[in-house]
């Protein structure tokens, strides 16, 4: 049994000075500007304050059931709305311990079955149910007054209803496995809604949507060796996750977001909405409407785009949705292996199902002028693959200075959207324990292990960005106060961040 | 048969905490007032310089918002598009969907919400309250010459979906709005020239209620209003329109600090490998002889801007200031009135010798008028709503 009461408070403060006209380089500090032209400072607040209980019963080894509930409460709601009740149930079977239950090679085998609520109310602003006028609407340098969002009296927490059936199993004394299938609907989700424009605001936050997420996954362990002086363990997982937006609460059903995501009843989260690529023309091709009247023209050595609604124009009516920015097909291996003092341990992690765009290859693959006096970005060497009269067959359109053309060339479109599947071998460690060699005189240290560990060391994907896991969502929610979900609507867009570092390490490790 | 019932708490640790934190659950903001709480008349002021920050620089985009229809219109000649958005409104080809057509309906509206929240606020004043419907007036006025059939929204809007009013309503709402301010706002002080000219006055909703009943075909009364104003002498013609203190009845004040007026930057050869415009070649050969618009373009610098001539009219580093009115508007609608005198007397002052309508086109370019003088003319362009906006307004067809 337990009972408990917490609060939690967050405080965000940032602030900044800008200045310019230095003197001199060397001279970098703000006291040393002919110009100090912009600054701000700024404060948020939001607090967390729950009371939970759980009850957890245990039968004879046989049954169990566990009760709980919490009753969280947010700063970020009106008083009425602050407070949100979310209880769980969950019970268990373990067939194994009945008397009845005679499978020679079955150790244990467990059914479980829960039925739990919970509350979000991260991923939206600290001051969500607060009618305010913010500040900082300055004119030439007045201080200026406006409201900025519509107020929503009526916002409150976003509930999930999660289902869950798994059962752990035993057997031959070597298999832990364990299975679970889980169904999670989110309701009321905290999510914009369109307003009338007319209005002067786009949207408006309220609770509407349903998103739900079904799947199932697989755990299994093996102790493959156990003697005193050499033991292995192999472990693997898989995950599958099928994820899907069932309403958005609005009359269109889609939205938007980011730079070339989507949100769409009927789709995945992280949907990517662009051109649908159709190759580089390899003679001057124009579009052509339902009469068959002249549209757009493309010069050879250019992109194709498929002219969805088939009216002669590229344009945003073309566009099409690509799912896959987060992989339905995930998980994990591991293995340890200990000789005496010696031991090694590998683990690693995939993903299968899952795009990529690589929406940094726009700029890379550019080929086009970008500033004054012209001059362009650095390219990645997949450029030198360009489209000429003699190497039809390129990868990618000519190049040209002409930054309209360069921009119809790397428009966002499929042709950005790569298969991401991989396997990462994400950390080998192998050490000695000095220790085991039983060394006189040395009573006072307990262990000395040496080590030497590879973090990300092998990464095997068709990917050709720098790191397929750019983005990765966790596939939980976010603990972060004004993160969420919403992470997921972007998922796998790639805009040349920083990867995933391999790294090298040699360690000692002495305990006394 | 159970052998033995054993129940197990397995985890032992209580700690109920009787007090509650609730009240550490209420976080005022330090960052923004109330808007629960009564609003102090020195409070609408604030308000009001929220409204002009949201015309000034309607949104992130503002460069285009400003100078939309001059794009749309013949004043510019394209140096290149970075966007195709931006091509469409050059090419008068805007589909519903676009972007950045989105955003400017969406944006004008903010301005309005602004204004009109203003409205409502019981101790603003008669001045604050003719402000308040200037900026509401000229909003509209930008979306009429946008999309001409508008939803009018006013203070009493209740965020449901509405209906266009037609043209002539729209038109007939800005004026009403102008009346009041020009009853209500305190009249421009020629002794504080550099604050009366960056917020609304009496003169500035004079100006802009000539401009719109030249727009209603009404052109006499245009006459009578633009009259008043010249023969006030509070505002005179510069002999360099470059330096134009004297000349400017309002304008919107570009201050580089607040990162707006970006409008003079995509007019300079600086943005060149942008969306970048210069002036078009029949709007630069009106300047002629010893006209003294000639500062206004970079006709030095053409050669080095590969034949290129830039406007020179506002300044290019985020600070341009947003002319709405200027005294030779006022001359120039006059004399249309048929107060010959007047164009003669602009012509003197600017030593130019062009048609009534030559005048007007040299005269504002990139003041936002050229567009509504194209449609004058027959120019029957129209953006269509954008389809954001209809999709969240089924009413707005």
């Amino acid at each position: 049994m337990l009972a408990g009461h917490s609060f939690q408070k967050w405080e965000y403060e940032d602030s900044y000075v800008s200045g310019e006209n230095f003197p001199s380089n060397e001279l970098r500090w703000l006291v040393s500007a002919g110009e100090i032209n912009k600054g701000r400072s700024y404060i948020k607040a939001m607090s967390l304050e729950s009371y939970f209980t759980r009850m957890q019963l245990s039968l004879d080894s046989k049954y169990h059931l566990m009760l709980s509930t919490r009753y969280d409460g947010s700063s970020k709601f009106t008083k009425d709305n602050r407070w949100g009740s979310f209880p769980a149930i969950s019970a268990g079977w373990t067939i194994s311990n009945e008397e009845f239950f005679e499978v020679p090679f079955i150790n244990n085998l467990k059914l479980r079955a829960s039925l739990g609520y919970t509350g979000n109310q991260t991923g939206i602003s600290y001051s969500s149910g607060q009618n305010l006028i913010g500040a900082g609407e300055n004119y030439d340098q007045e201080p200026g007054l406006a409201a900025t969002d519509i107020y929503n009296p009526n916002l409150t927490w976003e509930k999930g209803k999660a289902l869950n059936f798994g059962l752990n199993l035993t057997i031959f004394h070597k298999f832990d496995i364990t299975f679970d299938y889980y169904r999670k609907e989110t309701q009321d989700l905290l999510s914009r809604i369109n307003v009338p424009q007319e209005s002067g605001y786009r949207t408006m936050l309220t609770n509407i949507g349903t998103i739900l997420n079904k799947g199932f996954e697989i755990d299994v362990n093996t102790t493959l060796i156990e003697k005193e002086d050499f033991k292995w363990n192999f472990g693997v997982n898989f995950s599958y996750n099928d994820n899907k937006v069932v309403s958005i609460g609005t009359k269109e059903g889609e939205y938007t977001t980011g730079f070339v995501s989507i949100v769409k009843e009927g789709e995945s989260l992280g949907s990517f909405y662009a051109w649908e690529a159709n190759g580089i023309a390899n003679e001057t091709y124009t579009y052509k409407d339902a009469n068959g009247v002249d549209g757009i023209t493309v010069a050879a050595g250019d992109m194709l785009y498929v002219d969805q609604n088939g009216d002669g124009q590229i344009n945003d009516d073309d566009k099409k949705v690509f799912s896959g920015g987060i992989a339905p097909i995930y998980g994990g291996i591991h293995t340890q292996v200990a000789y005496k003092g010696l031991d090694l341990s590998i683990s690693g992690q995939y993903s299968i199902g899952k795009k990529v765009f690589a929406d940094f290859k726009r700029g890379s693959l550019n080929g086009g002028s970008v500033g004054a006096p012209s001059y362009s970005e650095n390219m990645i060497s997949e450029m030198l693959d360009y489209w000429t009269p003699e190497n039809m067959n390129a990868a990618n359109p000519r190049p040209h200075l002409s930054s309209e053309i360069a921009s119809w060339n790397t428009e966002r479109s499929s042709r950005f959207i790569e298969n991401a599947d991989y396997l990462r071998i994400s950390d080998i460690t192998s050490g000695y324990d000095f220790k085991s060699l039983n060394i006189k005189n040395l009573d006072i240290i307990k262990s000395m292990r040496l080590y030497v560990q590879a973090r990300n060391p092998f990464t095997f994907t068709k990917y050709s960005g720098a790191d397929p896991e750019v983005n990765y969502v966790n596939q939980s929610a976010e603990k972060g106060q004004d993160k969420s979900d919403t992470s997921k609507i972007t998922a796998g867009v790639d805009l040349g961040g920083i990867p995933n570092i391999k790294s090298f390490l040699v360690g000692l490790n002495i305990k006394f | 048969m159970f052998k033995k019932y054993v129940m197990i708490f397995c985890i032992g640790i209580s700690t109920i905490i009787p007090s509650s934190c609730s009240k550490e659950l209420d976080i005022p903001s330090e960052a923004s007032l109330s808007a629960t709480g009564e609003l102090a008349k020195e409070d609408v002021n604030k308000l009001l310089t929220g409204v002009y920050k949201k015309l000034r620089h309607p949104n992130g985009y503002g460069y285009f918002a400003i100078m939309n229809t001059e794009i749309m219109g013949d004043n510019y000649k394209p140096v290149k598009f970075q966007w195709y958005q931006v091509k469409n409104f050059y090419e008068n080809t805007v589909p519903a969907s676009d972007i950045l057509l989105s955003y400017f309906y969406a944006d004008y509206y903010a301005g309005i919400d602004r204004a009109n929240v203003i409205l409502k606020v019981p101790s603003a004043d008669n001045d604050q309250l003719g402000k308040a419907k200037y900026c509401r007036a000229l909003s509209y006025l930008r979306l009429y010459d946008m999309f001409e059939r508008i939803p009018l929204v006013d203070e009493n809007y209740d965020r449901s979906p509405i209906a266009p009013s037609s043209k002539e309503d729209v038109l007939n709402f800005i004026v009403e709005d102008l009346k009041f301010a020009k009853e209500n706002c305190t009249p421009f002080d020629e002794a504080n020239t550099s604050l009366d000219q960056k917020q609304p006055t009496k003169e500035a909703a004079i100006a802009l209620l000539a401009r719109v009943y030249r727009l209603q075909g009404k052109i006499s009364e245009a006459g009578i209003e633009a009259e008043e104003l010249i023969s006030s002498t509070k505002f005179s013609l510069a002999s360099n329109p470059l330096e134009r203190a004297s000349e400017v009845i309002f304008m919107f004040k570009g201050n580089k600090a607040e990162e707006v007026g970006s409008w003079g930057w995509i007019m300079s050869p600086e943005a060149k490998s942008w969306n970048c415009f210069a002036a078009a070649d029949d709007l630069t050969a009106l300047v002629k002889g010893e006209d003294t618009r000639a500062v206004l373009f970079d006709f030095d610098g053409k050669e080095a801007n590969d034949g290129y001539i830039y406007s020179k009219k506002y300044k290019t580093e985020d600070n341009s200031d947003l002319l709405i009115s200027r005294i030779a508007e006022m001359y120039l609608i006059s004399a249309e009135a048929g107060n010959t005198n007047r164009l003669t007397e602009l012509q003197t002052a600017r030593k130019s010798s062009l048609t009534l309508n030559e005048e007007r086109r040299l005269e504002l370019s990139f003041e936002w008028t050229r567009w509504e003088d194209l449609k004058l003319e027959g120019e029957n362009y129209v953006l269509p709503y954008p389809s954001r906006a209809v999709d969240s307004n089924p009413l707005l067809q």
